[in-house]
């Protein structure tokens, strides 16, 4: 199993108190695979159900995060690969 | 200024982490000092315009405000401030919290959040200021506050121009001494709230006789929920109304630079509240004149 990998950075370094803070963070693992497995039906008579597609996600992520000055960050978005966060300084 | 560091991790399935530490530093910027510039009908030069109390007070303190406090009530015109200045302002709605929550004033907080101008900082409270004062007098309950400040605020949100900072304005008093967490229960929320503002008053006698016992609760609870640190009123406490405060030039003096001293860097806006009413005269100006001059330095930066 490999280890996920995970990079960020932030808009700024610095900010005003009261200004928003963005984080975007990009993370992958190359075990994680996403696929679908299609069933169906057929009857003794040769006839065919429609199909069943049940997608699935092998090894999938989470991101979780800590702050030491106790800041709430928020998830804006998050397309699987690419999170961004946003909380107040 | 604060460091800090936020760190992301993610982690897979199998439990397998890694993480990425993001360092990061918030700073104030220089605080500006203001005034509130009465306007009570029983207040000294009650035949004073309004524009009259603002030059008076102005003058008073050095020919600049860094903030100035106004208190609509139940009126939607813009702001009276002059155009750039910093402003702080709340509505009261009549005190009617039940009202607010069953939609009586939707138009007029639509209306006052429209006609707020875009060229200043503006720091609004849709609601009445220092809850607390009311809850326990029982001109209404904290699930009222809470209710109408839930229908209040997207209100405003969605009609205000984006300088306007949506700022809850807490009685010092309910932190200053022992008990930092018994505002809490009023928080409504980090998405419901930008700024953090408190109303915090000098007292001769107990915790606020230090610049620490005035400010620092109020200031440590707000930092706890990372908002924006404000004073909205700050003066001497409990002058009577007759002004027979027992306040000395000198006293006043010290806790004005006291004040100052501590909130420097801290607070983004302080003002003084500089008004004489029925219940109490908090002026400084013609009556503490080192005490005036400290704060019009501080009005001047």
């Amino acid at each position: 199993m490999a280890n996920p990998t995970i990079g960020g950075s932030l808009n700024n370094t610095s900010y005003a108190v009261g200004a928003t803070m963005t984080a975007t963070i990009t993370y992958g693992d190359t075990d994680q695979k996403s696929g679908t497995v299609t069933f169906k039906i057929t009857d003794a008579e040769g006839n065919v159900s429609a199909n069943l597609v049940l997608p699935y996600l092998i090894d999938p992520l989470t991101v979780s995060y800590v702050d030491s000055l106790g800041k709430v960050w928020t998830k804006i978005s998050d397309s699987g690969s690419v999170a961004v966060f946003t909380a107040t300084a | 200024m604060a460091a800090g560091t936020v760190t992301f991790k993610v982690t897979d399935k199998s439990g397998n982490t890694q993480s990425v530490p993001l360092p990061y530093t918030t700073t104030v910027p220089a605080t500006r000092y203001g005034a509130f510039c009465g306007y009570f009908n029983k207040a000294q030069n009650p035949n004073e315009t309004d524009a009259q109390r603002r030059a008076r007070v102005t003058a008073a303190f050095g020919g600049k405000l860094g903030i100035e406090r106004q208190y609509p009530g139940s009126g939607t015109s813009a702001p009276t401030t002059p155009v750039g200045c910093p402003t702080i302002l709340s509505w009261d709605w009549n005190a009617d919290m039940a009202g607010v929550v069953a939609g009586n004033y939707d138009s007029q907080i639509i209306q006052a959040a429209q006609n707020l101008p875009s060229d200043r900082v503006i720091y609004a409270s849709p609601l009445q200021h220092e809850p607390w004062l009311h809850i326990n007098a029982g001109d209404y309950t904290l699930a009222q506050y809470q209710q109408a400040w839930q229908r209040s605020v997207p209100l405003f949100r969605a009609n205000a121009p984006s300088n306007v900072k949506i700022t809850l304005i807490q009685d010092g008093y309910t932190v200053q001494g022992v008990n930092s967490a018994a505002w809490r229960p009023i928080y409504p929320g980090d998405n419901m709230v930008d700024v953090l503002a408190w109303d915090c008053y000098w007292i001769t006698g107990g915790p606020r006789v230090t610049a620490d016992g005035v400010y620092g609760n109020c200031l440590r609870e707000t930092q706890l929920k990372g908002k924006e640190f404000v004073v909205a009123e700050t003066s001497f406490g409990a002058p009577g109304p007759t002004g027979g405060s027992g306040w000395t030039d000198s006293q006043v003096t010290t806790l004005t630079n006291n004040a100052i001293a501590y909130l420097d860097g801290k607070a983004t806006f302080v003002s003084w509240f500089e008004s004489n009413k029925e219940d109490g005269n908090w002026l400084i100006e013609g009556i503490h004149p080192t005490a005036q001059s400290a704060w019009s330095t501080a009005c001047s930066r």
